[in-house]
């Protein structure tokens, strides 16, 4: 064969590739969306007849520490635990751990919150940072400030973990704001099934949303068009992905910046892993390798009605970062556990989920990346058919876009938190527009995590914050 | 750009033209199916918003009413909403129900004497509604219909649906239909996932009425162990006074049939002990009881507990200890405070600090002993704010 029929050959061999790719991504999602729509439902039905009230006032509601990790965060650190501990729940404390900020975070929260030194025995041992020292705030006695060296998130969380006295913990973003009954539906799972060792909530975008004491008082979509393309991100992702691989009872990531659980069994298969950046999913794949290791009965699910809302980055440059970030953590989670994929030992995670998050979601991005270009090649010099090209625009562009469609009507008919009619027809719009540019740039950040994962990098990178549109003013 | 057939020979590895044709053809008909689902959610969007503003237009002219009736003033009323048409009733019973929920004694009876006629409306959908339907239409009926439609509660602790029953105990709870007791008790059994201490609160919430009920399932060996070790927790919980002589029987019978006082650390988590663990449980539950509610008769039973090698019920007798011992426990509290168990550890030096061990607890706080003399640091210093 000659290198030109070689070229052609492999060009075209790619291509086929790439489409199957395509097929079974989004025949995944599809699949996941059916499975969510199904699902979410059912949830939205039973949250509307859940009576917060009844249940707070029930004794025997578990007591919860929620941990929250800071860096840095001497400008919105006040604020936030001020949020933190108005949450409609009976029992709770709130537990921040200073991760050896280099600006003045403890010093503005010891004294904001009159704070004083409080000896505190540790109930685990698990290896962190030296800590420095343990504060209790005078005024609300259920504050607690662990005031350690640095060693990056994960570190810190084991060290909060180290001091938590409750059966279960929230592990929170110490900028997320909570939504006041977030706590209450989420304990809602553990009192239901008391195998329940973990379980997350939905994480929604506060950009645009208007916010006061602590509390987002207004839903709306950013202004910014990266925000709004990332609102529609979220809700494919938590609305459909995430309630989908819940209703198939393979639940493999629960965000870092909500999620509850069981501190024993957290502690006993060894608390966070120090060395990846995607902690939160690292040990979510290892409470299920360890449980089913155990045969210990578990369950790790997604509820989301639930809501944390978080601050999205609005820059290119501070979101190529994020996804890169994210991607790392993937890999690193994906791989340190490698042994789970396709064994049936682990159940719907080594059978399902591993393999999806494997090819679909860690390798995808590659493909993706590389397929566009192989596409735009192969069309450029005569070698697709039209046929493969409308196929391949069907699959990739078209099914995309209805998959965003279903995810923004799974919103409307279940939680329906976008009241304006303008912003639901604005998220139709979107779902189209996302698949002109916003994905590919997505794919390209996230080949570049798999690039820096291979070079060895291990940094977060910065995140910029631009502060919740507090109303009145720009917090 | 020139577009052309690819050769044969690579379109028929997989993608055949056949198979590419199916697949957009496939994406088109989902194409045109999102379209019509897009049109649909819409069309929801509008109709909502149409039933709420109409919505929004009774509850203004029904929120004037309502403070009137249960002022005793609106004696209109019945016959005024007698004649809202049917498709409005069952909201009335939604809006009645969120009304009443923040009202107590007179004024929320006379409310609930408006709502009566349209709750026959809520049994047709405990029949036929889907579960999350069923549930709520309980919620109102137990909150508007009380203690008058107790039996479609009761009979709903044998929904099909776990959900649904639990509605159905949670309102004959907040209702204290005491006279269900047995019947709540009963169909426990069916939320054994659960979480028991919550369980354990719902029964406490019924009041001092339901201990006697409560008593006799602990004391009744034929039950089973978690449904006693329910009862223990919510005997604790209430807290009963009577029930810590049934406790301290229990705990007697069960550290001479399980043993559970004695054996090593190991023979703890060994697997014929895990055999033991309900067992536990029920020793636990009663342990809380006597933490609560005994009294130093009951120290020579708890007393064996306290060298158990279960953390837990270590952890429990020391609690325990701590309100019913005697000066001369203070060592066995102190050496508690070395357990291996940071858990035990810490309820042996609260139990010290009860038994007025502040002497002890300050030489362990100075004699630089880690993790010892953190715990009795802690203690010492602890305050409630």
């Amino acid at each position: 064969m000659s290198l030109s029929g070689t070229f052609t050959f492999l060009l075209l061999a790619f291509n086929h590739l790439v489409l199957l790719y395509f097929l079974a991504l989004n025949g995944s999602y599809l699949v996941l969306s059916l499975l969510a729509f199904r699902s979410i439902r059912r949830q939205a039905a039973r949250a509307r007849s859940f009576e917060v009230d009844d249940f707070l006032t029930t004794a025997g509601v578990p007591p919860i520490t929620l941990i929250a990790p800071a860096y840095n965060e001497e400008a919105t650190c006040v604020e936030s635990v001020r949020s933190l501990l108005t949450l409609q729940y009976p029992d709770y404390q709130v537990l921040v751990v200073n991760d050896g900020s280099k600006d003045a975070t403890a010093q503005r929260l010891i004294k904001s919150f009159e704070m004083e030194p409080a000896p505190r025995a540790p109930t685990a041992r698990l290896p962190t940072a030296p800590v420095r020292g343990v504060w209790r705030s005078r005024r609300h006695p259920r504050l607690w400030l662990v005031d350690k060296e640095n060693g990056g998130k994960a570190d810190a969380l084991n060290a909060g973990l180290n001091f938590c006295r409750t059966a279960l913990y929230c592990a929170i973003d110490a900028d997320s704001l909570l939504e006041p009954d977030a706590l209450s539906r989420i304990a809602r799972l553990f009192v239901e099934r008391a195998d329940t060792v973990a379980a997350g909530g939905v994480i929604r975008i506060a950009n645009g949303c208007v916010v006061r004491a602590g509390v987002v008082q207004r839903v709306g979509l950013p202004r910014n068009l990266l925000a709004r393309l990332q609102v529609l991100e979220y809700l494919r992702a938590f609305l459909a992905g995430r309630v989908g691989w819940d209703a198939l009872d393979a639940t493999l990531i629960i965000s870092g910046a909500f999620g509850m659980f069981r501190r024993t069994v957290v502690v006993e298969a060894g608390g966070y892993a120090t060395d990846t950046v995607g902690e939160d999913m690292e040990l979510v794949v290892r409470l299920h390798r360890y449980c089913r290791e155990k045969s210990i009965p578990y369950r790790i699910a997604f509820l989301p009605d639930p809501v944390a809302w978080t601050e999205c980055p609005e820059t290119l440059q501070v979101l190529g970062r994020q996804r890169d970030r994210w991607q790392r953590g993937l890999v690193e989670s994906l791989t340190r556990h490698l042994r789970m994929f396709c064994n049936p030992r682990y159940g719907r995670i080594g059978l399902l989920a591993f393999p999806y998050f494997l090819f679909l979601e860690m390798l995808g991005p590659v493909i993706e990346g590389l397929g566009y270009a192989g596409f735009v090649a192969a069309v450029v010099t005569g070698k697709a058919s039209t046929l493969y090209a409308i196929a391949f625009l069907s699959v990739a562009v078209l099914l995309g876009i209805v998959l965003s469609l279903v995810a923004v009507g799974l919103e409307e008919m279940s939680f329906r938190r976008y009241p304006r009619t303008g912003d639901l027809i604005q998220l139709f719009w979107l779902a189209i527009g996302e698949n002109i540019g916003y994905r590919q740039l997505n794919a390209f950040w996230r080949m570049r995590g798999m690039v820096s994962k291979l070079r060895g990098q291990h940094g977060w990178g910065r995140m910029e914050r631009r502060g919740f549109h507090v109303e009145g003013k720009s917090a | 750009m020139v577009l052309s057939f690819p050769p044969p020979s690579t379109a028929s590895w997989f993608w055949t033209t056949e198979t590419l044709r199916f697949l957009v053809g496939g994406v088109l008909v989902l194409s045109a199916l999102a379209l019509l689902f897009v049109a649909l959610v819409l069309a929801l969007r509008f109709r909502n918003q149409r039933v709420a503003r109409r919505r929004e237009e009774l509850e203004k002219a029904w929120a004037s009413l309502f403070p009137r009736v249960a002022e005793g003033r609106g004696e209109e009323a019945s016959a005024w909403l007698g004649s809202l048409p049917p498709r409005d009733r069952l909201f009335l019973l939604e809006v009645l129900y969120r009304y009443s929920r923040r009202l107590k004694g007179e004024e929320r009876e006379r409310l609930r004497d408006l709502a009566s006629p349209f709750l026959p409306l809520l049994l047709a959908r405990l029949r036929g509604g889907r579960e999350e339907e069923r549930a709520r239409a309980l919620q109102v009926i137990g909150e508007l219909g009380l203690p008058s439609f107790q039996d479609p509660l009761r009979e709903a602790l044998e929904d099909r649906s776990s959900w649904v029953a639990m509605a159905a105990v949670r309102e004959l709870v907040r209702g204290r239909c005491v006279g269900q007791v047995e019947a709540i008790v009963a169909c426990l059994g069916r939320f054994w996932n659960w979480r028991r201490t919550y369980l354990a609160g719902l029964l406490a919430k019924m009041g001092p009425e339901a201990a006697p009920t409560l008593r006799a399932v602990l004391e009744d060996e034929a039950r089973g162990r978690w449904e006693r070790a329910l009862a223990a927790d919510a005997l604790a919980m209430l807290p009963d006074p009577a029930a810590a002589d049934s406790a301290a029987e229990v705990l007697e019978g069960a550290r001479e049939a399980a043993g559970i006082c004695e054996g090593r650390m190991e023979e703890g988590i060994s697997s014929s002990a895990r055999s033991k663990e309900s067992e536990v449980e029920v020793a636990a539950a009663c342990l809380r009881i006597l933490a609560r509610v005994g009294n130093t008769r009951h120290r020579p039973v708890v007393l064996p507990f306290a060298t158990s090698p279960h953390p837990v019920l270590r952890a429990l007798a020391f609690r325990a200890l701590g309100g019913l011992g005697e000066p001369a426990d203070a060592a066995l509290l102190e050496a508690g405070l070395g357990d291996p168990s940071p858990w035990a550890a810490l309820e042996a030096a609260r139990a010290l600090q009860r038994l007025g061990g502040e002497e002890r607890l300050l030489s362990v706080a100075a004699e630089g002993r880690a993790p010892m003399d953190v715990l009795a640091q802690e203690v010492l210093q602890s305050w409630d704010g």
